[in-house]
């Protein structure tokens, strides 16, 4: 992990999350007490093989009566030239994501058996990128 | 769980970006709300673009939580009597060319949200016609967000937005505080809430705080536009423009910056406009000394460790232009809420403050207190095999 909220109410604004080999854990990990606004921020991989793939660029867990929830703007998530290992998962009470941009075939999976609401609006793909939800 | 993909989003070309915007899935139904074309009768439930209902009370009445309602081109609609919001995540939408009105004219009839996560965008609130004793908006539920609104306060008017007590988390965006002559302050903020502002433009009115955590960036105050502030309110306001004749009232002690925090072009708050804040800054570079105070860019501390031995709650870090760390262990940033992070300045168009994380399964940035901020910095892991 690089960054862990853990609280409610967090802001993430401007930043750039640059991942290489060795990263274990998102980049951006929400555990379930979590709850944070990301704007204009970016998530790369940036490795030099396929082996060296960081894990994934953003988790965020859930439980459907906490205060869970995460919302993106600006946000782009872009798998580099080799990728991520996983896909992000987004799986908390609430998500609003808009202006969303997905680079060379980067996944996003929302409410991987949670009961995650909200809306996604991919203002961006490119390579094949993927919602699931 | 069932979604609604929209390919082409809710087809409109003007208004909020959500509006405009496309393609979008969404876990709710989509509404449409016009005061000239709709019909409230016959158990309509607003779901087809084509026979939509006629006001916002009866779409509030029919929705469901984390449902879309879109107020059309040129809706205007007058309550009659106080319109209270319980349902949660429920977006309500201005579209179109010519911006929707929601008008409060008889006492106390504003909207309430008080629901978890409701947003507003897009919509305009004109100043009221007959005595208002109420808030044209009241926010009491927590997270609520009002974005791109213009709320115009007349003589009339009581106030026009309230942030309630209970309200925690509240986030205003590009919102106009518009005063006409005689109005009373416009912008409220109660006594325990929480809220961040990122654009805002007061009027010719005023903005009230008291005992409340405030976070703002990009105001403008401007033909006598107001900032008055209880002795006990917390947080920091970034005054983008001010007028000659505006005003700003801090009762208590406050710190003033006028240029920003004193950094290069990378985060507005960090190199723009004038700060006020109740909070204590430190400045941090590696070329500093962590038995440095770090209270000045002249002598500032050397590594975030040494920052936050010393801070508490509410405080500032600005990582000054081309700040270079490795951190070693997990950092929480501060003791308390309100701590905020921030880099300076700007390199390739990426922000030149870099911290690198090992990432061993402690070793992170932690934002582990409520209304913590991280902004403007690259985060950075070192390329190893960890076990």
């Amino acid at each position: 992990m690089m960054v862990q909220v853990t609280a409610v109410g967090a802001y993430i604004r401007g930043c750039r999350f640059q991942a290489s080999e060795g990263l274990i854990g998102a980049a951006l990990t929400v555990p379930e007490t979590g709850a944070v606004t990301v704007k204009d921020t970016t998530f790369v991989a940036d490795t030099v093989s396929v082996t060296g793939q960081p894990d994934e660029a953003i988790e965020m867990t859930t439980d459907a009566n906490l205060d869970s929830w995460v919302e993106l703007t600006g946000v782009t998530i872009d798998a580099g030239a080799y990728g991520w290992a996983n896909e992000s998962s987004l799986d908390g009470r609430f998500v609003a994501a808009e202006s969303l941009t997905l680079l060379r075939g980067v996944d996003v999976y929302f409410e991987q058996g949670g009961v995650t609401q909200g809306f996604v609006n991919p203002q961006t793909s490119t390579g094949g990128s993927r919602i699931q939800w | 769980m069932t979604t609604n993909a929209l390919p082409n989003g809710i087809g409109e070309t003007q208004g909020d970006t959500l509006a405009t915007c496309k393609p979008v899935i969404l876990s709710g139904s989509v509404r449409y709300v016009h005061s000239g074309t709709g019909d409230d009768s016959g158990g309509n439930d607003g779901l087809d673009k084509e026979a939509p209902l006629a006001t916002l009370v009866a779409a509030i009445d029919v929705a469901q939580d984390y449902d879309w309602i879109v107020l059309l081109s040129g809706h205007d609609e007058t309550l009659t009597e106080p319109l209270e919001i319980l349902l949660e995540g429920i977006q309500i939408i201005g579209a179109g060319a010519v911006r929707p009105l929601i008008r409060t004219h008889t006492p106390s009839s504003g909207v309430s949200l008080l629901g978890y996560f409701i947003h507003i965008r897009g919509v305009d609130f004109p100043a009221a016609t007959a005595p208002n004793a109420g808030a044209k908006v009241f926010i009491s539920g927590d997270h609520c967000r009002m974005t791109d609104c213009t709320l115009t306060m007349g003589a009339e008017d009581s106030f026009a937005l309230e942030n309630g007590a209970d309200a925690d988390g509240t986030v205003l965006t590009d919102l106009v505080f518009d005063g006409e002559e005689g109005a009373l302050a416009s912008l409220r903020i109660s006594s325990g809430s929480t809220i961040r502002i990122d654009g805002l433009t007061m009027d010719d009115t005023t903005m009230d705080i008291v005992a409340s955590y405030v976070f703002a960036e990009g105001v403008r105050l401007v033909s006598g536009g107001k900032i008055a502030a209880d002795a006990i309110w917390t947080g920091a306001i970034q005054v983008s423009e001010q007028s000659a004749d505006s005003q700003v009232e801090f009762q208590g002690s406050i710190k003033t910056y006028t240029s920003g925090l004193g950094q290069p072009p990378g985060d507005p708050f960090a190199a723009e406009g004038i700060v006020y804040t109740t909070m204590t800054v430190f400045y941090l570079h590696h070329t500093g000394d962590d038995a440095n105070t770090g209270f000045s860019e002249n002598r500032p501390k050397a590594t975030l460790d040494g920052v936050i031995t010393d801070i508490g709650e509410a405080s500032i870090i600005v990582a000054m232009d081309g700040h270079t760390e490795t951190l070693t262990g997990a950092t929480a940033l501060g003791a308390g809420y309100g701590v905020i992070l921030v880099g300076g300045g700007q390199s390739g168009g990426q922000p030149s403050v870099e911290f690198t994380v090992n990432t061993t399964w402690d070793e992170v940035i932690s934002l582990a207190h409520g209304n913590s901020q991280l902004r403007n910095v690259t985060l950075l892991n070192p390329e190893q095999v960890n076990e």
